[in-house]
């Protein structure tokens, strides 16, 4: 029971550390690490809530333990009692603040293909008071990485073709691996994060190897009115398998998600 | 006398190969190619191409797959991107004027379907600029000799920021 009781105030604890990065806000939403991005976040209701002045301690790779990716610190990070004017956020009013980094300068001289991702805390100058460490925020790869999910094009927006594949031979979740994929639900979310239109089902396309696909164009799929933008949508595999009686089940791989970039002619 | 008698023709022949191979002086290019005539008319979509510029420029590639290409796919498919048509009109001076577009049920790739179109150079142009009102679409010409066989490649590119990320390949014939 004490275990349990234990366990149940770690998930809360760490749901409320990494609860104060939920406002957190990436523009590009991807970037790699030669990519100029600004993050947003909103501390009302943590203890920097009310500072004047608010400083990031940012480090990249930390906990990796692999010598393609070195950790390595912010050049930021100079003295934790005394933070550098570069490590200023800027005010965005109330308790919202923004950063512009580039993760090669950043966290020089890490390369482009050292970057993995990065996290980072805010502080005040003298450190008396700080966040957690936030969540890891990953660097787009510059070189390809196999993965179970792809998406092409690698920037994207509602109006451009979308091609999802499905790597299954490289999936280690059991009902994702074991299906026989049919086809796969797409859900639109708006900016809000609320569900645009009903959810659009596509035919998967074998390619052979394992290796499947599909495709779609957000806007085509759904009339999406005239200054509406999207924010993100969902992709999840549907397929089937027998069960130990040779009965077909329905299964539902692992829903993903991708936020949309920001593009323009 | 029969070796002499060979070596003679022989000797024959490659003279008359040297003479064969004097310059003609003639440095003439022959007649210019009317561009902006090959533009004008009808042009029907038949084929679209969408490249990853990012895994372009990356040299993305998959060892364990080089069957399948990480930069460029063909979209076609995707929807019906065939159903559009564009029409370019010219006064009788070859200058453009109208342009407007039947998309049928194809996206609306170049947002406008009727106006004004630009090209950037009237000899040899490189880029179109479809224009209507304050909104403006600005495609590039690809394949430009391609245009004396009734074919058109008009290029889209999308931009993060100043990157240029995606590039869409829309490949016309003529009607």
């Amino acid at each position: 029971m004490r275990k349990i009781i234990s366990l149940l105030i770690l998930t809360v604890a760490s749901h409320f550390c990494y609860a104060q990065f939920s406002t957190v806000q990436f523009s590009p939403a991807t970037f790699t690490g030669e990519d100029a991005v600004t993050f947003t976040i909103d501390l009302t209701g943590t203890s920097l809530a009310g500072e004047t002045e608010v400083y990031i301690w940012a480090f990249a790779n930390s906990g990796l333990n692999d010598p393609q990716y070195p950790s390595k610190d912010g050049y930021t990070n100079t003295d934790w009692g005394n933070s550098p004017a570069t490590a200023k956020l800027t005010s965005l009013g109330g308790n919202k603040w923004s950063y512009t980094l580039t993760g090669t300068d950043l966290f020089n001289p890490l390369t482009l293909g050292q970057l993995k991702y990065f996290q980072f805390l805010i502080k005040t100058k003298t450190g008396s008071k700080q966040t957690s460490d936030s969540p890891k925020y990953p660097f787009a790869p510059v070189v390809y990485v196999p993965a179970v999910y792809r998406l092409f094009p690698s920037r994207m927006n509602q109006d451009d073709a979308i091609t999802v594949y499905f790597y299954q031979n490289l999936s280690t979740d059991i009902t994702e691996s074991r299906m026989a994929p049919v086809s796969m639900t797409i859900k639109l979310y708006n900016a809000s994060g609320v569900q645009f239109g009903s959810n659009i089902t596509l035919p998967v396309r074998s390619l052979g190897n394992k290796l499947y696909s599909a495709s779609f164009i957000p806007a085509v799929s759904v009339a999406i009115p005239a200054g509406t933008t999207l924010g993100s949508f969902t992709y999840a595999v549907n397929g089937s398998y027998f069960d130990v009686n040779g009965a077909t089940i329905n299964v539902t791989g692992p829903e993903n998600t991708k936020t949309f970039d920001v593009l323009h002619f | 006398m029969k070796k002499t008698f060979k070596y003679f023709i022989a000797l024959g022949l490659c003279g008359a190969l040297l003479y064969s191979c004097k310059p003609d002086n003639d440095f003439t290019a022959g007649q210019p190619q009317n561009r902006m005539a090959q533009l004008a008319g009808a042009w029907k979509l038949q084929s679209v191409s969408q490249i990853d510029l990012i895994a372009k420029s990356n040299n993305f590639s998959d060892p364990s797959r080089p069957e399948v290409d990480l930069t460029t796919q063909d979209i076609t498919a995707v929807a019906p991107f065939t159903d559009m048509t564009i029409t370019f009109a010219e006064d009788a001076t070859n200058a453009p004027t109208t342009f407007s577009v039947i998309y049928g049920n194809a996206p609306k790739i170049f947002k406008l379907s009727a106006g004004t179109w630009k090209v950037d150079n009237l000899t040899a142009p490189g880029s179109i600029k479809l224009i209507n009102g304050v909104d403006t679409t600005t495609t590039l010409i690809g394949a430009v000799n391609n245009l004396s066989l009734g074919m058109m490649t008009l290029q889209l590119k999308k931009y993060q920021g100043v990157k240029a990320v995606t590039q869409y390949n829309y490949n016309f014939k003529k009607n």
